[in-house]
C-alpha cells in the first residue's frame, strides 16, 4: 500500500466529518458543523484528523492527492427560500404546473404518516412567484412536431416584463422541448439579442432541454428551478472554499461528491447534485467493502439522533437509482441513488395515544433532546430507553462527552409509558425498543423485496450511525437478516464512502420508441436509438476530457429503460455497448428486460402481448479512482483482551429479564475471539448490542460481525 | 339505542338497514348488510397471544405488505385509473373481513369482500367450484359488493398447510368493461344489462395460473382487450406478492398469531372509534344536498342526511330520499353508500386512526329503499358514487359541527369538491394503441377550506386522498388527445372568510385523429360542494366543449394573446366556434381535430363569512389569478388599485360596515321567513324524478324541515 494522502469530508446536518486515508490507516476527525460557515467546522475536522498522525491540518492538506467533498450547503436555502430571484417563461397555458405539480405533491417530502393527512394538506411556496411566471403561445407536439409557432414578438415582451420586475435568471420550460427544443434555443437567442451581457450584466438563461431533456412538465421544471436556484449560494461557498484550501496549502483539484454515486471537479457539477451526496457516499463506500467480502447484497442502515437512514446494494450494483427522487418538497429529475429516511432515530419520542404505545414520528433532535441529556427534554425517547435497558453507559455516552442522566430516562419513561399501560419501567423500555426495531426492519423488508425484487434473507446489513449497532440486531431480526456488520469508523460512513467515490457524470434522455411488438423486433428503432445514445457519448467525452481523463480509460455503461407497453414504471436494463448493431441486440435487450421484469415482479406478470417500449436511455461515464481498503488500525496490538472491561445489568426481554451482562471494549477485543450474548461491545461512538442468540466478533479488517447463532 | 334514536321515526313499507333487492345467483344481501364475522377459535387463539405492542407491530408489517403490494400494482398496471391511484391493494381476515388495505380510494376498503364471503358460503364446500391454494377469483358485479362493473377485483385464498389464514385482494377503476360507452361510465344506461360485464365471483385461475378460456371471453367482451389483460395480470402477480409475503409472515409467527392478528386489528379500530365518538356532544344533525339531473335529463333529485350521535355510538339515516327512476345508472346501493362514508370518515372524522372496517362498527347505517340511494338490482348503477357522495358531502358538513366543540377541531372544514364532470376517451393514441379511459385530470379537485386556513388547490380525487394526477405530457402520450392548457382558473371555487381551493381545468383538443367522447357528472346547476358557516359553495360545473373550432389553426395564425382558462373563453369566446354548455353527462360524441373539451372538477366550498377575509389575503387572490375584480370588489367588499393591488383600509372597514347594514336590511324574522320559503316549489318538469314535494315519500307533509322527528 503506498503512502498516498487522501481525504474526504462530509458535512452533515450536526457533525462535520473527516476520513483520512494513509497507506494502510484510516483515521477520523470530527467537528461540529458551524452553519454561519461552513468552511469552519471543515477547517476543524480536518485538523483534528491531521493531530492522530502527528501534523498540522495545513501540512496534511499540502500531502494530500486528493480531497473529495460532500456538503448539503444548499439545504437551508431552500427551506429559506434565499435564492436570486428567478421567472420563468413557459408554454401559454401551463404556467401553473410548478402549483399543480402532479396533484399530490403536497404530499411529496413529507412524512409517511403526514402524506396521509390531506385534511391537513399544505403545499410549500413554489421558488418562483406566480406574477414572475409569464407564458407564451407556441406548442410543440408528443412527436416534436410544431402545432403553434413560437412568436418573437411575444416572447420579447414577455422577457421585457420579468426583466422590469427585476429577476436575476431565467428559466425556461416549453412543453415537449425535450423532443424538440427549438423554441427553447429561440428564446434564448432572443433574451440574448435584447440583453447582451454589456447591458444587463450576467443573466443566466436556464434551458430545460439542456438541463433536464426528459418527459413531464412539473419535474423538468422543478429541476431547473432548483438548479437556477441554488447555483449562486453553493458556487459562492465552494469557491470561497477552494480558495481557503489552496491557502492552506491543497495544490490537487478539489472534488465534489454527487447524488450520483460519483464525484467530479467543481466546475462539472451542479448544485442540485450535491443534495443526498453524504448518504449516497456511505452507499458507494459501503459497496466497495462489500466486494471485498464479496457481499452481492447488503443492506446499509445509518441510525442517528434523528433519522434511520437506508441504502441498498443489490447484486454489487451501486448505483440504483430513484425513480421520481424527491429534495426536500420537489419531485425531481435528476439520477439520484436510491436511499430513503424511515424517520426513527434515538431522539425519536414515545408516547401513548388512545392506549396504544407509539414511537416518532415526532423527535426530540439534538434540543431538547431526550430525557437523559438534561436539556430540559422531558419526553421518553429510543435513546433514553436504551439508558434504561442498560445498553447505553450514562457515563460513557460519546466516549464521556455527553454525560446522561439515567435518572430522567427512567422518569420519563416510568410517567409518560409505564404507568399509562400498567407496565414496569423495563417492560416499557423494552416495548419502545421492540417497537421501534421492527417498524425500521419492516421498512427495511419491504424496501429492499420492492426494489431488488429478491428475498430479504438473501441481503446482509451494515450497521452504521451513533444507534445503529444499538439496534442492528432488533431491526435485522424484522427484516429478516441474521448477519449484520458495524465498522470502526461506523459514525463516518459518508465521508468514509466519499473515498470510494469514482469519477461519474451520468446522463438521462427520454426517447419513446417501440422495441417489440406482436413477434417482431423492431429494426427501425435502431438508428434513432443510436442518434441519441452517440449524442450522449460524445457529451460525456466532452465533459470527462475536460475532467482531465485519459478517454481510452473512460468506462460507459449505457442502461435502456424498458417497459411493457403503455406502462408508466420502467425497468433500467444495464448495456455495455455504446450502440445497437443488428436487431439481434434488439432481442438482447429485450429478452434481458423481460427476465429482469419477471423476476422482480412474477412470470405470471410478463405481458409480451403489450409490446416493449423503450422510454428514455441513462449513460454513465466512469473514471475510476482507487479505492480505499478496510485496514486494521495501527497501534491496537498493545491492548488487546479476551476479558470484559466490567459488567452491568441490562434486560432482555420479558422472558429472560435482567441479566448480568459482561461489556467489552471494542478497540481492545483480539480478532479471532467470538462472544456470544448477551454483551455489550463498546467503542467511543457507539454500543453494539449483543443480545442472547447473537454473537459479536471482529475479523481481521476490525469489522465486527453481528451474527444470529438460532435458526427459525 | 337511547332517547334521541327513540325519537326518529322510519317510513312504512322501506327498507333500511339493508338492500332493496334480493338474493340472487352471485349475490346474497345478507352478506353485503352483515357486520364483521365472529372471530373463528383459530382467530380467538392468536388474538390472546398477542401483545398490544405486538398486535402493533405486526399491523405495521401487514400495512407494509399491502404498501409493497400497492406499489408493484401501480408500476404494472397501464390503465389510466389505477396508475393515479384509483385501487386497492388488501389483506382480508379468513372470513372474508378486509383487515389491512393500502388504498387511493377509502371505499375501496370497505367494499368487495361480500363476493369472498359468498365464495366462502356458496363455493367452498361446492365440488364443481371448491377453494384451494392458487385460486384465483375475479368479480366486479356492482350488486354483489363492489362499485360499478369497470373497477374490477381479483383475490386469492392465504392457505398454510392448507389452514386458510386470510385472503388477498386488488383491485381498482380499470375503465373499459364492454358497456354500450366505450371506457366505462355509460351515462345513458337505464337498466344494468346495458353495463357490461358482470361477474359476482368467478374462478379464473388456478396455480396462481389465469385459465386461457376464461380470459379469451373476457377478452372477446370488451373494446380495449390489450388494457384488459395486462391489468388482470398485474393484479393476480400483486395478489401473489402479497400472499407470499403473509406466508413467511406465518412462517415467523404461526398460524393462530397471523390469523388472529388480522381479526384483533378490527376489534381494536371498533373500540378506538367507539372512544373517539363518546368524545363529541350528543345531538341530530342534519344536512341535505339536491341534484340537479338523473342521467339521460335534468330533474331534481334530494339526498337528506341525518345523523343521531348518542353515547359511543352513530345512526347515519337517509330518509326523505327520491325514488328510483328508470332515467340513468345515478343509482346507489345499500352497501356503497355505507362505504363511501369511509371517504370523509377516515380522512377527517377519525383522522388519525388506521382506516379499515372496523372502525364503521359503531356505526349504523340506515338507508331508505327502494331509492335513488338504495335501489334495486335491475336499474343502472355505474354512476351510483354521483348519489353516495352527497351523503358523504353531507356528513361532513355534519361532523364539521359535531367536531367544532371537540377535540377533534383540526377536521372541521368544508367538504372537498365533488362537482365532478369527466370525459372518458376513445381513440387511436399518438403510438396507435386504442385506448378508452379518463384521466387523471380528475385528481386535480379544489379543496374545502379549513376552520383556519384556506383549502389547497388541484390537491386530489374527490374519492382518494392518495392519487397522483400525472403530467400532460404523460397522459397525452397515453391519451387521443392534446392537452393545451392546465390553469388554475378564476372564480370557481368557494368563497370565505377561507376560501375553498380551486381545480385545475384542463383545455384539451381532438387529435389529427379526431377522439371519441363521453361525459358524466352531476352538479351542472345545484352545487354539491357546499361552503360552512357562512362560506360560500363551490359552483356548478357543467359541460363545456367548442366545436368547430381548429384551435390548433387559430392559435397559429392569430398575432394577439389568446388567453386559454375556462374563464376567458368562457366569458369572452376568443376563438370563433361553437361554444356549448350543456348538462354534463352525454352520450358518446365524436370530436374533430381542434375541437376543445373543457376539463374541471370542481372547487371546494369556503368556511366563514367572506366579510372576515383578510383583504390582503383578498389581494394575494387576484396575484394568483383565482379570483376577479368583480369577486373581489362585490363579494369580499374590499376597496383597493386594480393597478398596484393595494388595499384601501378604511375604503374596506366602510364598505364591509355598509354590506353588514346591507344584510341587517334584508333580514326578517324566523317565522315569517318559513311562512314564505314553505309557499316556494319548483316548477313541475323539475320535479318529475323528486318524488312527492317537499317530502319524497310522505306524501301530505307540510313541515318546514325534512326527516320524521317528534
Amino acid at each position: 500500500m503506498s503512502d498516498v494522502i487522501r481525504i474526504g469530508v462530509d458535512v452533515g446536518g450536526t457533525f462535520t466529518d473527516v476520513v483520512v486515508s494513509r497507506g494502510g490507516a484510516t483515521v477520523h476527525g470530527k467537528s461540529d458543523t458551524t452553519a454561519f460557515d461552513l468552511r469552519v467546522g471543515v477547517t476543524n475536522a480536518i485538523e483534528e484528523a491531521a493531530q492522530l498522525f502527528e501534523m498540522t491540518g495545513p501540512e496534511l492538506l499540502g500531502l494530500a492527492e486528493s480531497m473529495v467533498y460532500s456538503t448539503t450547503v444548499g439545504t437551508n436555502a431552500l427551506i429559506e427560500h434565499k435564492g436570486p430571484v428567478l421567472g420563468l417563461i413557459t408554454t401559454h397555458g401551463f404556467e401553473d404546473a410548478l402549483l399543480i405539480g402532479r396533484g399530490r405533491n403536497w404530499a411529496d417530502g413529507l412524512a409517511v404518516e403526514e402524506r396521509y393527512d390531506r385534511g391537513r394538506a399544505r403545499r410549500p411556496q413554489p421558488l418562483i412567484s406566480r406574477d414572475l411566471v409569464v407564458g407564451v403561445h407556441e406548442r410543440i407536439g408528443n412527436k416534436g412536431e410544431v402545432l403553434v409557432p413560437l412568436r418573437d414578438d411575444e416572447v420579447m415582451k414577455k422577457i421585457q416584463y420579468l426583466v422590469d420586475r427585476g429577476v436575476r435568471g431565467i428559466v425556461v420550460v416549453l412543453l415537449y422541448s425535450y423532443v424538440n427544443p427549438d423554441h427553447e434555443r429561440r428564446i434564448r437567442e432572443l433574451i440574448r439579442e435584447q440583453y447582451p451581457e454589456v447591458y444587463l450584466g450576467h443573466m443566466p438563461v436556464f434551458l430545460s432541454s439542456e438541463l433536464s431533456p426528459q418527459m413531464g412538465e412539473y419535474r423538468r421544471t422543478t429541476t431547473c428551478i432548483l438548479d437556477a436556484f441554488l447555483r449562486l449560494e453553493t458556487e459562492e461557498h465552494l469557491v470561497a472554499l477552494n480558495e481557503d484550501l489552496r491557502e492552506s496549502g491543497y495544490s490537487k483539484p478539489l472534488l465534489i461528491a454527487k447524488c450520483t454515486g460519483g464525484a467530479s471537479s467543481l466546475s462539472r457539477t451542479r448544485p442540485i447534485q450535491l443534495f443526498g451526496s453524504g448518504p449516497v457516499s456511505g452507499i458507494i463506500g459501503a459497496t466497495s467493502i462489500s466486494r471485498d467480502y464479496r457481499l452481492p447484497n447488503v443492506f446499509l442502515t445509518d441510525m442517528g439522533g434523528t433519522s434511520f437512514d437506508l441504502g441498498l446494494v443489490v447484486e454489487g450494483h451501486e448505483r440504483i437509482y430513484e425513480y421520481d427522487p424527491v429534495i426536500d418538497r420537489w419531485r425531481v429529475q435528476v439520477p439520484l441513488v436510491a436511499h430513503w429516511s424511515i424517520g426513527a432515530g434515538g431522539g425519536s419520542i414515545a408516547s401513548v395515544q388512545d392506549g396504544i404505545l407509539k414511537v416518532g414520528p415526532q423527535s426530540a433532535h439534538s434540543l431538547p433532546g431526550p430525557a437523559c441529556y438534561a436539556r430540559g427534554g422531558e419526553e421518553p425517547t429510543v435513546t433514553d430507553a436504551d439508558v434504561v435497558l442498560g445498553y447505553i453507559d450514562p457515563d460513557y455516552f460519546l466516549g464521556g462527552r455527553i454525560p446522561l442522566d439515567r435518572f430522567k430516562a427512567e422518569r420519563a419513561i416510568n410517567e409518560k409509558i409505564a404507568k399509562p399501560l400498567g407496565i414496569s419501567s423495563y417492560e416499557a423500555a423494552w416495548s419502545i425498543k421492540r417497537l421501534v426495531d421492527a417498524m425500521m426492519g419492516q421498512e427495511i423488508y419491504r424496501i429492499a423485496a420492492q426494489m431488488s425484487g429478491l428475498d430479504p434473507r438473501d441481503f446482509i446489513a451494515f450497521a452504521y450511525g451513533g444507534a445503529g449497532p444499538v439496534h442492528a440486531t432488533g431491526y435485522a431480526d424484522a427484516a429478516d437478516v441474521s448477519k449484520v456488520a458495524t465498522f470502526e469508523f461506523g459514525s463516518v460512513g459518508g465521508a468514509y464512502g466519499t473515498l470510494s467515490l469514482d469519477i461519474v457524470q451520468v446522463y438521462e434522455r427520454t426517447h419513446s420508441d417501440i422495441l417489440y411488438l406482436k413477434g417482431k423486433y423492431n429494426e427501425a428503432s435502431i438508428a434513432p436509438m443510436n442518434k441519441v445514445m452517440e449524442a450522449l457519448v460524445k457529451e460525456a467525452e466532452r465533459d470527462m476530457d475536460e475532467e482531465g481523463f485519459d478517454l481510452s480509460r473512460i468506462r460507459f455503461e449505457f442502461e435502456i429503460l424498458q417497459r411493457f407497453g403503455q406502462q408508466r414504471h420502467v425497468l433500467p436494463i444495464s448495456w455495455s455497448a455504446r450502440s445497437f448493431t443488428d436487431v439481434l441486440q434488439i432481442r438482447e435487450v429485450v429478452e434481458a428486460f423481460v427476465k429482469a421484469y419477471g423476476d422482480a415482479y412474477g412470470k405470471g406478470a410478463v405481458f409480451l402481448e403489450a409490446g416493449v417500449e423503450v422510454l428514455g436511455l441513462r449513460l454513465s461515464a466512469i473514471g475510476e479512482v482507487p479505492r480505499p481498503r478496510l485496514e486494521g488500525l495501527p497501534g491496537r496490538e498493545a491492548n488487546l483482551t479476551t476479558e470484559p472491561t466490567g459488567h452491568r445489568r441490562a434486560y432482555w426481554g420479558f422472558e429472560l429479564g435482567e441479566m448480568d451482562t459482561a461489556v467489552y471494549r471494542r478497540d481492545c477485543l483480539p480478532g479471532d475471539l467470538k462472544i456470544m450474548g448477551p454483551a455489550l461491545i463498546e467503542s467511543v461512538d457507539t454500543v453494539s448490542v449483543v443480545p442472547p442468540g447473537w454473537s459479536f466478533a471482529l475479523d481481521g479488517r476490525r469489522v465486527g460481525w453481528l451474527e444470529h447463532e438460532e435458526t427459525d | 339505542m337511547g332517547d334521541l334514536m327513540g325519537n326518529i321515526r322510519l317510513h312504512d313499507g322501506f327498507v333500511y338497514d339493508r338492500h332493496a333487492y334480493e338474493l340472487a345467483p352471485g349475490r346474497d344481501p345478507e352478506l353485503l348488510a352483515g357486520g364483521i364475522e365472529p372471530p373463528s377459535d383459530l382467530e380467538l387463539k392468536g388474538m390472546e397471544a398477542l401483545s398490544a405492542v405486538e398486535l402493533e407491530v405486526f399491523q405495521h408489517k401487514i400495512t407494509s405488505i399491502v404498501e409493497e403490494a400497492r406499489e408493484v400494482y401501480m408500476a404494472l398496471s397501464i390503465s389510466e385509473g389505477i396508475i393515479t391511484g384509483d385501487m386497492n391493494t388488501s389483506v382480508f381476515t379468513a372470513e372474508g373481513d378486509p383487515a389491512v388495505v393500502a388504498t387511493g380510494i377509502f371505499f375501496h376498503t370497505l367494499l368487495n369482500y361480500p363476493q369472498v364471503k359468498y365464495i366462502l358460503k356458496y363455493y367452498r364446500d361446492d365440488p364443481t367450484v371448491g377453494l384451494h391454494d392458487g385460486d384465483v377469483y375475479f368479480f366486479n358485479d356492482p350488486t354483489c359488493g363492489g362499485v360499478h362493473t369497470f373497477d374490477m377485483f381479483v383475490s386469492a385464498p392465504i392457505f398454510h398447510n392448507d389452514v386458510l389464514i386470510g385472503w388477498a385482494e386488488v383491485g381498482g377503476h380499470q375503465g373499459e368493461c364492454g358497456s354500450m360507452s366505450p371506457g366505462g361510465f355509460s351515462p345513458t344506461a337505464t337498466t344494468r344489462w346495458e353495463e357490461g360485464l358482470h361477474v359476482g365471483a368467478l374462478r379464473i385461475g388456478d396455480n396462481w395460473e389465469l385459465r386461457q378460456d376464461i380470459l379469451d371471453f373476457f377478452l372477446n367482451s370488451v373494446r380495449n382487450p390489450f388494457v384488459f389483460a395486462s391489468d388482470l395480470k398485474a393484479r393476480v402477480a400483486t395478489c401473489k406478492r402479497i400472499r407470499d409475503r403473509v406466508l413467511r409472515e406465518v412462517e415467523r409467527r404461526g398460524e393462530a398469531e397471523v390469523a388472529g392478528g388480522l381479526r384483533k386489528i378490527l376489534a381494536v379500530s371498533a373500540d378506538l372509534a367507539m372512544q373517539r365518538i363518546s368524545q363529541l356532544n350528543d345531538g341530530v344533525y342534519r344536512s341535505v344536498i339536491f341534484n340537479d339531473g338523473v342521467g339521460l335529463e335534468s330533474g331534481l333529485i334530494r339526498l337528506p342526511t341525518t345523523v343521531v350521535k348518542e353515547g359511543d355510538r352513530l345512526t347515519v339515516i337517509n330518509q326523505g330520499v327520491s325514488p328510483e327512476n328508470n332515467m340513468g345508472p345515478q343509482h346507489c346501493t345499500w352497501h356503497l353508500m355505507r362505504a363511501s362514508m369511509g371517504v370523509y370518515l377516515f380522512t377527517y372524522f377519525f383522522r388519525g386512526l388506521a382506516p379499515n372496517i372496523g372502525l364503521l362498527e359503531p356505526i349504523r347505517t340506515l338507508v331508505e329503499g327502494p331509492s335513488v340511494a338504495n335501489c334495486g338490482a335491475e336499474v343502472a348503477h355505474g354512476e351510483g358514487t354521483t348519489i353516495s357522495a352527497m351523503n358523504v358531502q353531507n356528513l361532513h358538513v355534519i361532523g364539521s359541527k359535531m367536531l367544532f366543540d371537540s377535540p377533534f377541531k383540526l377536521s372541521v372544514s368544508a367538504p372537498f369538491s365533488r362537482n365532478v364532470m369527466i370525459y372518458v376517451y376513445a381513440g387511436i393514441n399518438s403510438y396507435g394503441y386504442r385506448a378508452a379511459n379518463f384521466t387523471g385530470t380528475q385528481n386535480l379537485a379544489g379543496q374545502g377550506a379549513r376552520f383556519d386556513m384556506d383549502g389547497e388547490h388541484a390537491s386530489g380525487f374527490y374519492w382518494a386522498s392518495v392519487t397522483d394526477s400525472g403530467e400532460v405530457e404523460e397522459s397525452d402520450m397515453r391519451l387521443p388527445m392534446v392537452t393545451l392548457a392546465r390553469v388554475i382558473d378564476k372564480d370557481i371555487h368557494g368563497f370565505g372568510k377561507f376560501r375553498g381551493g380551486t381545480p385545475s381545468v384542463e383545455i384539451s383538443a381532438a387529435p389529427v385523429s379526431g377522439c371519441d367522447l363521453t361525459t358524466r357528472g352531476a352538479s351542472d346547476r345545484l352545487s354539491h360542494n357546499p361552503g360552512i358557516f357562512g362560506g360560500y359553495s363551490g359552483p356548478p360545473n357543467p359541460r363545456f366543449v367548442v366545436k368547430k373550432v381548429d384551435v390548433f389553426s387559430q392559435l397559429s395564425q392569430r398575432t394577439d394573446e389568446v388567453e386559454l382558462s375556462q374563464y376567458s373563453l368562457a366569458k369572452e369566446h376568443p376563438l370563433s366556434g361553437e361554444y356549448q354548455f350543456s348538462y354534463s353527462s352525454q352520450p358518446t360524441e365524436h370530436f374533430d381535430y381542434g375541437d376543445l373539451f373543457v376539463h374541471g372538477v370542481g372547487g371546494g366550498g369556503g368556511y366563514g363569512d367572506v366579510l372576515e377575509r383578510d383583504p390582503d389575503d383578498v389581494m394575494d387572490d387576484l396575484r394568483e389569478n383565482v379570483i376577479s375584480f368583480d369577486v373581489a370588489r362585490n363579494v369580499y367588499r374590499v376597496v383597493f388599485d386594480q393597478d398596484t393591488l393595494t388595499v384601501d383600509g378604511p375604503g374596506t372597514q366602510a364598505e364591509r360596515e355598509l354590506a353588514r347594514k346591507e344584510r341587517l336590511k334584508r333580514g326578517k324574522p324566523f317565522a315569517e321567513f318559513i311562512a314564505e320559503w314553505q309557499k316556494l316549489r319548483p316548477s313541475d318538469d323539475k320535479l318529475l324524478y323528486y318524488g312527492d314535494w317537499p317530502e319524497p315519500n310522505a306524501p301530505g307533509y307540510s313541515k318546514p324541515f325534512w326527516g320524521l322527528f317528534s
